[in-house]
């Protein structure tokens, strides 16, 4: 009687072995795909945003989110008098403002750090008084958050990165921008959405960014930021 | 469901701007006027019957009435209560009131920099008349204009060159899109003492227009 090969002891093991092996691929493969259908469940990201402007935004839910009181402390949202003797005056002025970064750390010394290596993200909804409503363009929406045209002007390093997307969402109409620049205060990488009303007296911008380095590094996750960008007003 | 719904919507839009055309058409046609319209452009305009109005196909083959333009219009009509009128007599300080409604589309720096001031100048540059030495007088305050997606200006200036010569007089209204890459813009006027003396009649002539575009092609 002759043994066959495939039946020796040697084979018995390889094939307990090719067994096991393949026991630990469909598990591993059952795992993935239980985890993907809890990450289908659970949510990762952060809902940003107020229905009071319309304005919403998705961040990740390891981000902080800094309430109005941290932002008016940090310069970034104005008190409603002043909003009040602004409106007054026919000047702009934001009428909410909200921020979300990586980290505390985006806050030094009391002030944030835009130029820092965490990245941050921050809505802004503005009023604008008469001259401003007069005045603004599509390309003047590029100074919303940052004196970009100024910055130009006074010699600053600054590139577009790409050319200017055109956004016309019904009665609003607005651009996604992206700037590299070299800034006294540092390296700074922006991406920014704005959008504006058709009688022209209000926008709504984000703005995600930190450092150059940071910027590239984090180039991804501030993209599906500013995808998430939702204002559901109509605009009119 | 919701498409339906928008579907119906639209009709029922579509409708209502149909129904506008044709009253429109129809109260014209019983009262005093020419009536200036255009379907493409959805436009609407009356001019008084004694007034001479030029089609667009007369305007296209003057040369006179062609080089007032640096960007062709897409539409373009002109009318004028001078019994000789020309076309060429468009932007000119006549005795007799004219009007003139162009349709153009925005170049892309015109659309990355029009402003509501930018809209003035999109048939006769202002600031750069200003610039050259041109008296340049506002006969009113701006006022801001919307209508749905649509959003502008209505102005009024009186002008004289900086070489001197006679002074015009006018009002223009200009409406442009969401996506601001095209303008509607109506501008009447005549000399100083015309403006003043015809005044009804050019206040008539800009309360008629009627852009019934609705401004909005989503991206």
């Amino acid at each position: 009687m002759t043994t066959s090969p495939d039946r020796g002891p040697g084979s018995t093991r390889e094939a307990r072995w090719r067994g096991r092996a393949r026991a630990t691929v469909a598990a591993a493969a059952l795992s993935a795909i239980l985890a993907w259908l809890l990450a289908g469940c659970s949510t990762s990201v952060d809902y940003v945003g107020t229905a009071s402007q319309g304005v919403f935004f998705k961040v990740p839910n390891t981000w902080d989110v800094f309430d109005g009181a941290t932002l008016k402390r940090l310069g970034l949202a104005v008190a409603a008098t002043a909003n009040a003797q602004a409106t007054a005056s026919g000047t702009s002025y934001p009428v909410y403002v909200i921020m979300a970064a990586a980290g505390r750390g985006v806050i030094v010394k009391g002030s944030p750090n835009f130029f820092g290596p965490q990245p941050w993200a921050l809505a802004n909804v503005v009023s604008f008084g008469a001259s401003d409503q007069a005045g603004i363009s599509l390309v003047g929406l590029n100074d919303l958050l940052f004196p970009i045209d100024q910055w130009q002007q006074d010699g600053l390093s600054v590139q577009q990165i790409g050319n200017t997307i055109l956004i016309v969402r019904g009665a609003l109409r607005g651009s996604r921008v992206t700037f590299e620049a070299q800034t006294p205060s540092g390296t700074l990488g922006f991406e920014q959405v704005a959008l504006i009303n058709s009688p022209t007296n209000k926008a709504w911008d984000l703005a995600v960014g930190c450092s150059l380095a940071c910027f590239q590094a984090h180039r991804r996750v501030l993209d599906s930021i500013v995808k998430s960008f939702t204002v559901t007003v109509r605009g009119t | 469901m919701p498409r339906a719904r928008a579907t119906a919507s639209r009709r029922a839009r579509l409708l209502a701007v149909g129904a506008i055309f044709g009253l429109g058409t129809a109260v014209a046609a019983c009262s005093d006027g020419h009536v200036v319209a255009s379907d493409s452009q959805q436009l609407y305009l009356k001019v008084p019957s004694s007034w001479t109005v030029f089609s667009q196909k007369a305007l296209a083959q003057d040369g006179a009435f062609g080089s007032l333009f640096t960007s062709r219009p897409i539409f373009a009509t002109f009318a004028s209560a001078d019994p000789h009128a020309r076309p060429g007599d468009a932007f000119t300080p006549s005795l007799y009131p004219w009007a003139i409604v162009v349709v153009r589309p925005l170049s892309g720096t015109e659309q990355s920099e029009m402003s509501l001031n930018g809209l003035r100048d999109v048939l006769m540059n202002i600031d750069s008349l200003q610039t050259q030495g041109s008296n340049v007088q506002p006969l009113a305050s701006p006022a801001l204009l919307k209508n749905g997606s649509l959003h502008g200006t209505l102005v009024a200036y009186e002008l004289q060159g900086s070489q001197g010569g006679p002074a015009m007089a006018y009002e223009q209204e200009t409406w442009v899109n969401s996506a601001t890459d095209k303008v509607w813009v109506l501008m009447s006027g005549c000399s100083p003492s015309c403006f003043q003396a015809e005044g009804p009649v050019i206040n008539r002539v800009m309360q008629s227009f009627l852009v019934l575009d609705r401004g909005v092609h989503d991206n």
